[in-house]
């Protein structure tokens, strides 16, 4: 069991974490969502003592990352954000390094090293050197240099940005089977589709703080059983919001700039009323869509912010 | 030993670096080769046929250069003798007496001397003539020339190895215009013949000319290691590896211990193969005894590791470690004896090189040459481990720190 105790970082006068906890269960995967500065790479570096924390601590399995945390490194596997491995070094030259680093060493490295090549489908290209890789295998052997020792936890900050899309899904598929396999995973990532997929229970941190916490099932409750419509218009009038919020369907309404987001349980009713009052009220709409049940939406409810922003 | 593996996974990344390697490896003996060959001495065999010369000199700039072009080389107690040397304080004043008869021949130093110099460009130190004493023009020309061209070489390699070595790829033209001014120094180097080799040796036996480039150019590259040892360790930090390295279960004193040892086998290394190069190919002499220079090289290379550390923990970025490379090498190069020998520097400058590492790996060798027992050599190992491993404390001191 990992547990996340009451984090805080602050880096000059801005606090990047604010009082961050969680537990993440063994053989669980744990999805940290957020959109970029939100403070995850923070958190994932507090837990994995790289970043000493303000206030708070980490436990694993009861040891103390301020305590013991040699003993803590040894169960955990840190997939870090950015591509951390020696460009002019082959793939199988930078396995064997991060290897050694985690006290393998002889007949079992080289089993290790073998076995992870495999895992990460690059075996036939391990000789390569780095600089010529591709990103998407760069970010392959990135997360393999990280299972080498077979964590018990392994712990990855974004680790599919900026790669295709078949990189991608073999990123996916290959943690979805490591976690089947046992690994306790908490996977990092502004990418909520990607949580969505891999993930069971979710944190969802938006400006250092933890803005939501729980089951997938629990976050979509946010949207009350309902439906988000965002509407995108030329030019809003207070008249026309005054006769949005008076309406019964509204569950709840976000206005920025232009746009407004409402959320109902009665999507069909309510698109009618908006488009009838926007008539009305001579405002012109570019896009109306719907959201329907996803974290896109329950970040959307809570913060009135896309995640891509 | 996990700062084993860190230490052979730094040399193996240096290996692995072509160009890299060619300017470590390879331009140390081709500049030997041309400095050796080039400037190797026929002075002194020279020296008793040469007649009686009245010269005058202008020197519009009064830098360390010029000084000691002025005072050391030209009044170099071989020469005193036949260069009677009278100081003008106008290029007009100098004019008038080669004219008058006065003087045989002129030497101006014009301002911006040195910085040119050291900067690689051309300077035209203008010698003037008297028509029928042309003899001492040619011989005074050749001093200067010597001189100038040695400067030039030196600050021209150190400049080439910060461009090309360690800063970012690209830097091709730099190395080419460099191989065609060492083209120019060897066509150069007929007339340019002259041999400031060491005034006297604590030893029994003289160094040559090639003995003493081959061990300043060793000991000047080594210097490099220094710079190239803290941007290894920048360079990790910006990547992410020494990030990751920290989220392993390894100490970071493994990791800081790892990377010196990286520097120090690097820089044993490349020395070992200078030395035996150098020895193979030019039949270069490290001394009666190897074992003593294996042992400076050894001390010394421990010395420039242990900066290497101090440098990672003081510079932020590797491009201000690159800058530090291309003129504080230079400097320490030119204090330290690599550039011209320190006989012909004044007393103060002297002084100063005592605090250069590579002035006292320099001396040793040249020690170790001329043939001294081991307790004349104490002090050089003693200066040497105290730099080292004041160095590396202050350096481990202050990045387990962060
Ligand atoms: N070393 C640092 N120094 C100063 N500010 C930092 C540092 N690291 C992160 N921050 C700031 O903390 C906030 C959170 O950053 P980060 O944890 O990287 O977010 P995320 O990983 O969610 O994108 C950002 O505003 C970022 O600018
Ligand atoms: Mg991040």
């Amino acid at each position: 069991m990992l547990q996340v105790k009451e984090l805080r970082k602050r880096f000059g006068d801005r606090e990047a974490v604010s009082d961050i906890s969680f537990t993440v269960n063994k053989g669980e995967c744990f999805g940290l969502l957020g959109p970029n500065g939100a403070g995850k790479s923070t958190t994932i570096s507090m837990i994995s003592g790289l970043l000493s924390s303000d206030h708070g601590d980490v436990e694993i399995d009861g040891l103390s990352v301020k305590k013991n945390l040699m003993a803590v490194k040894k169960k955990m596997g840190v997939v870090p954000q950015e591509i951390a491995l020696y460009p002019t070094l082959s793939a199988k030259e930078n396995l064997y390094f991060w290897g050694r680093m985690y006290g393998l060493r002889g007949a079992m490295l080289k089993k290790r090293v073998d076995e992870v090549l495999e895992i990460v489908g690059l075996t036939d290209r391990a000789k390569e050197r780095i600089d010529q890789y591709s990103g998407g295998m760069k970010r392959r052997i990135n997360i393999g240099a990280a299972l080498l020792h077979q964590p018990a936890y392994l712990i990855m900050d974004e680790p599919t940005v900026g790669i295709d899309p078949q990189s991608r899904n073999h990123i996916l598929e290959t943690v979805k089977e490591l976690n089947k396999q046992g690994m306790t995973v908490i996977y990092t990532s502004h990418y909520m589709e990607e949580v969505e997929f891999l993930c069971e229970r979710i944190a969802i941190m938006d400006h250092g703080k933890m803005i939501a916490l729980g089951r997938k099932e629990e976050l979509y409750q946010y949207l009350v059983g309902g439906t988000s419509i965002r509407v995108v218009t030329a030019g809003i009038h207070e008249n026309w919001l005054a006769k949005l919020k008076e309406m019964a369907n509204v569950q709840n309404i976000v206005v920025q700039e232009d746009t407004v987001i409402l959320s109902t349980s009665n999507k069909q009713e309510l698109i009618h009323q908006v488009i009838a009052t926007a008539m009305d009220e001579k405002i012109e709409i570019q896009t109306l869509d719907i959201q329907e049940l996803n974290l896109e939406a329950v970040f959307l409810h809570l913060t009135g912010r896309s995640l891509r922003d | 030993m996990r700062a084993l593996a860190i230490a052979w996974n730094e040399l193996k990344i240096w290996l692995r670096d072509g160009k890299g390697l060619l300017l470590t490896f390879l331009m140390p003996i081709v500049l030997t080769a041309i400095l050796g060959m080039a400037l190797s001495g026929v002075m002194s065999s020279g020296a008793d046929s040469m007649p009686e010369m009245e010269i005058g000199l202008y020197d519009a700039e009064k830098s360390e250069l010029s000084t000691i072009l002025a005072e050391r080389v030209l009044q170099h107690k071989d020469l005193k003798k036949y260069i009677h040397l009278k100081e003008y304080s106008s290029e007009k004043e100098l004019r008038k007496s080669i004219q008058d008869g006065e003087r045989d021949a002129g030497i101006i130093i014009p301002a911006g001397y040195s910085k040119k110099l050291t900067n690689g460009q051309s300077v035209q130190i203008t010698v003037l003539r008297h028509p029928e004493k042309s003899t001492s023009g040619q011989i005074v020309e050749s001093l200067v020339a010597a001189y100038t061209d040695r400067v030039t070489a030196i600050a021209d390699a150190t400049q080439v190895v910060a461009n090309d070595l360690l800063a970012k790829p690209g830097g091709q033209a730099s190395l080419q215009s460099f191989v065609q001014q060492l083209e120019q120094l060897g066509d150069d180097s007929g007339d340019s013949r002259n041999d400031f080799v060491r005034e006297q040796s604590v030893g029994k036996k003289s160094v040559s000319s090639f003995q003493y480039y081959a061990a300043a150019m060793a000991v000047m590259f080594l210097l490099f290691n220094s710079v190239n040892g803290a941007k290894s360790i920048l360079g990790e930090k910006r990547m992410g590896t020494l990030s990751r390295l920290l989220t392993t279960p390894t100490q970071k004193s493994s990791i800081l211990v790892g990377k010196f040892l990286g520097t120090l086998l690097f820089s044993v290394f490349q020395i070992s193969f200078f030395m035996l190069a150098t020895f193979l190919i030019f039949q270069v002499s490290w001394g009666e005894n190897i074992l003593q220079s294996v042992t400076i090289a050894f001390v010394y290379a421990f010395a420039v590791a242990g900066i290497a550390m101090m440098l990672a923990s003081i510079v932020k970025t590797e491009e201000s470690a690159d800058q530090l490379a291309g003129f504080g090498v230079q400097i320490f190069s030119m204090l330290g004896g690599s550039m011209v020998p320190l006989f012909v520097f004044p007393e103060v400058m002297r002084n100063i090189a005592l605090f250069t590492p590579n002035y006292w790996a320099l001396d040793g060798f040249l020690d170790v040459m001329s043939g001294v027992s081991w307790s004349d050599l104490f002090l050089t190992f003693g200066v040497l481990l105290a730099i080292g491993l004041s160095t590396l404390s202050i350096g481990i001191w202050r990045l387990q720190a962060r």
